[in-house]
């Protein structure tokens, strides 16, 4: 018996825009946070290819929900995801999230020593807000950014919004800058 | 001609779309290693859709992460989840038969974490469905060192396979040079070869582990020697136990379906836990009474019993962590005015046999003891000296009628204080492991809790509740449950005595 899908969570918007990710050529994820299993570092891979580790969370330690790397542009993406806007709209969030990204971009720019990371350390850490899209609207979207932006001010200059969205029964995401506007562009 | 092809359709439920994705990938390493191939897609965008070919064999496996997000669900998935939700669950489309639930845990888990998914343990073997369980073998503690596994799932998967006759097998990955490493030691490969094998036969139309003995048998023998490396590190001794044994359980398991209830009366147990008075002089040497931290009358007789050889301790050690003042004061009052509720409906015999005090609990400089009893199982030899026990200790209370049971018995006592606790974690992981280890599936000890600091009225008000998954693990393991005041509660009848 095939079962039918019935609500979208984070983990499923999460999921499926990682399969967007790892199809691009520009894009490759150097860290992820489902439930369990062997997925607790951030890994990324050295000039010559190999994969090796650059940070291992303790078990008690605050986790973002996907880190992204981009090293045409060089960019960073720290994602946070959670099933609905209004969840990443909650004040509670908003500290947790932004004290989170200001602590691992501080951490992630002071390792230009480690093999893995090296000159990945100077890229530009941009914060990302992933949700499965609802009835929120722009402007909702844009002040909501603001707000985030406003915590963490002197780090990063937009927000990169990820909207999970169905069209035709498949699900999609939405990349794009908060506050310019502009669209990131990850197969679909 | 080309030989005729075999097509099957398979669903890997899974708690994340990443741990099932990563079975099926390590599922294909298998395939390929044994001259077979396997292609993926993403049907919707993002549902992992699997093509496993092999010799004339079209094996296909769709992966649905997150449970919660679709439906209908099988019934007997369904009935699974109600106990916990393992990682992965892999099932047959054709007929929504389980084939095989797994449990795997990135980091080894140290102390009471490592009981927390016996639960599961449990409650796959109790409905009937076979249980890997791929933990890491070493793990890196927070403060640097390095962590072995806990005897407990390994133990109780061994007394479930030869209870219950269905696998319940606990495989370790990892060393102590790479700790947390899922590529070393011998679990992970072994977990993938037996879930590869199962997709084969049910393909083929053959039983699920059919051909597989081998594996089974190696499976079971890594599990018998982790526990004779690891069992004195929990454990005064660990009785001897035979490697026929191991082989007769592999042939048991490997025909085997759901055997609950028609094998109840001959269910066996794999060790043999001695009586008290069967112990050896050098056994007996490491037996004596303790001191209590916080006074208890039933603690104190268990506790004298052990000097009078009637019960013996197995587990070493039990460490006290204090609490603090203000959740103390909170439990305590939400304790008493749970009693005092139940009080008002029932007997007046029961009237004030149960409140708490704060000044009963001895303070420390970061908190308040809770501890009673300085150990957490106690092994009697009869049931009717736990019987003289309660007696000694409560005796404005009736336990007449338990009078007429003539069994060995285990006492397992938790000391929490915060209501509703007990029926969550780590103790009813710890219920299901120890009570499970020690006997209770063959029935051959009666089993009783004590819950010295708990009102009585939880159990009763949610005994019916089958969303409380602490009494429904206690209605299958435990006879009797006994709360603060003594107040007893028969597990098979919902009667407080």
């Amino acid at each position: 018996m095939k079962p039918k899908l019935v609500s979208i969570s984070e983990e499923i918007v999460r999921w499926s825009f990682e399969i967007s990710v790892n199809q691009s050529n520009d894009w490759f994820i150097a860290f992820t946070n489902p439930t369990a299993g062997p997925w607790k570092k951030i890994t990324a891979p050295d000039s010559e290819g190999k994969i090796g580790e650059i940070h291992r969370f303790e078990i008690d330690e605050t986790r973002p929900d996907l880190i992204l790397v981009n090293d045409k542009t060089k960019q960073v993406l720290i994602i946070e995801a959670k099933t609905t806007f209004n969840d990443l709209q909650k004040p509670a969030q908003l500290t947790k999230t932004s004290q989170l990204f200001e602590n691992l971009t501080v951490k992630l720019r002071n390792i230009s020593n480690n093999n893995f990371w090296g000159s990945r350390s100077k890229y530009d850490y941009s914060l990302g807000l992933l949700w499965s899209s609802g009835d929120e609207s722009k402007s909702q979207v844009l002040e909501m950014c603001q707000e985030y932006l406003e915590n963490i001010k002197g780090l990063t200059k937009d927000i990169i919004c990820i909207q999970g969205y169905v069209e035709n029964e498949l699900l999609k995401s939405k990349v794009y800058k908060a506050i310019s506007g502009e669209t990131l562009k990850f197969p679909n | 001609m080309p030989k005729a092809q075999k097509v099957s359709e398979f669903n890997l439920w899974a708690d994340s779309f990443h741990e099932g994705e990563w079975a099926c990938r390590n599922i294909a390493r298998e395939i390929e290693n044994q001259g077979g191939s396997f292609q993926v897609q993403y049907d919707q965008g993002f549902i992992p859709a699997f093509n496993f070919k092999i010799n004339s064999l079209e094996i296909r496996v769709h992966v649905y992460g997150n449970y919660g997000s679709w439906s209908p669900k099988p019934k007997a998935l369904e009935n699974l989840l109600a106990w916990g939700k393992p990682d992965l669950v892999l099932i047959n489309d054709n007929t929504d038969e389980i084939l095989i639930a797994v449990e795997e845990t990135a980091a080894t888990p140290t102390g009471n974490q490592a009981l927390q998914r016996c639960e599961r343990q449990f409650g796959s073997a109790i409905e009937g469905f076979p249980f890997w369980y791929l933990i890491s073998e070493f793990g890196l503690h927070s403060d640097g060192g390095v962590r072995r596994d806990s005897v407990w799932p390994s133990l109780m998967g061994l007394e479930i396979m030869t209870s219950l006759e269905i696998p319940s097998i606990v495989l370790h990955y990892s060393d102590l040079d790479n700790p947390e490493d899922y590529d070393s030691g011998k679990g992970l490969k072994s977990l993938f070869r037996i879930m590869m094998g199962v997709l084969i036969n049910s393909t083929n139309g053959a039983d699920p582990m059919s051909g597989l003995e081998r594996e089974l048998q190696l499976q079971i023998e890594e599990m018998t020697t982790f526990i004779n490396l690891t069992a004195m590190n929990s454990l005064y001794f660990l009785p001897e136990s035979t490697s026929t044994k191991r082989e007769y359980l592999t042939k048991k398991l490997c025909e085997t379906g759901d055997l609950r209830s028609s094998h109840r009366k001959d269910r066996e147990n794999y060790l043999n836990w001695p009586l008290a008075h069967e112990l050896t002089a050098l056994q007996q040497e490491e037996q004596s009474s303790r001191e209590l931290k916080k006074q208890d009358l039933f603690a104190r007789e268990l506790e004298n019993s052990i000097d009078k050889g009637q019960s013996y301790g197995i587990i070493r050690g039990s460490g006290s962590k204090p609490q603090k003042e203000e959740q103390m004061k909170t439990w305590i009052s939400q304790q008493n005015s749970l009693q005092m509720t139940w009080e008002k409906e029932v007997d007046s015999k029961y009237e004030e046999a149960f409140r708490l005090h704060l000044k009963d609990f001895p303070k420390s400089p970061t908190g308040y003891h809770v501890i009673t009893a300085p150990r957490i199982l106690y092994l009697f030899d009869e049931f009717s000296r736990v019987l003289e026990c309660l007696s000694h200790s409560f005796p404005d209370l009736d336990y007449e009628s338990l009078s007429n049971i003539h069994s060995p018995s285990l006492v397992y006592v938790s000391n929490s204080v915060k209501p509703g606790r007990i029926f969550g974690d780590p103790y009813t992981g710890q219920i299901a492991a120890y009570a499970t280890s020690f006997g209770a599936l063959s029935k051959g000890r009666k089993v009783l809790a004590y819950f010295p600091h708990q009102s009585v009225a939880q159990a009763v008000n949610n005994f019916d509740n089958p969303s409380n998954k602490g009494l429904r693990i206690m209605k299958e393991l435990t006879d009797y449950l006994v709360f603060g005041g003594g107040i007893t509660l028969d597990m098979k009848t919902g009667e407080v005595l």
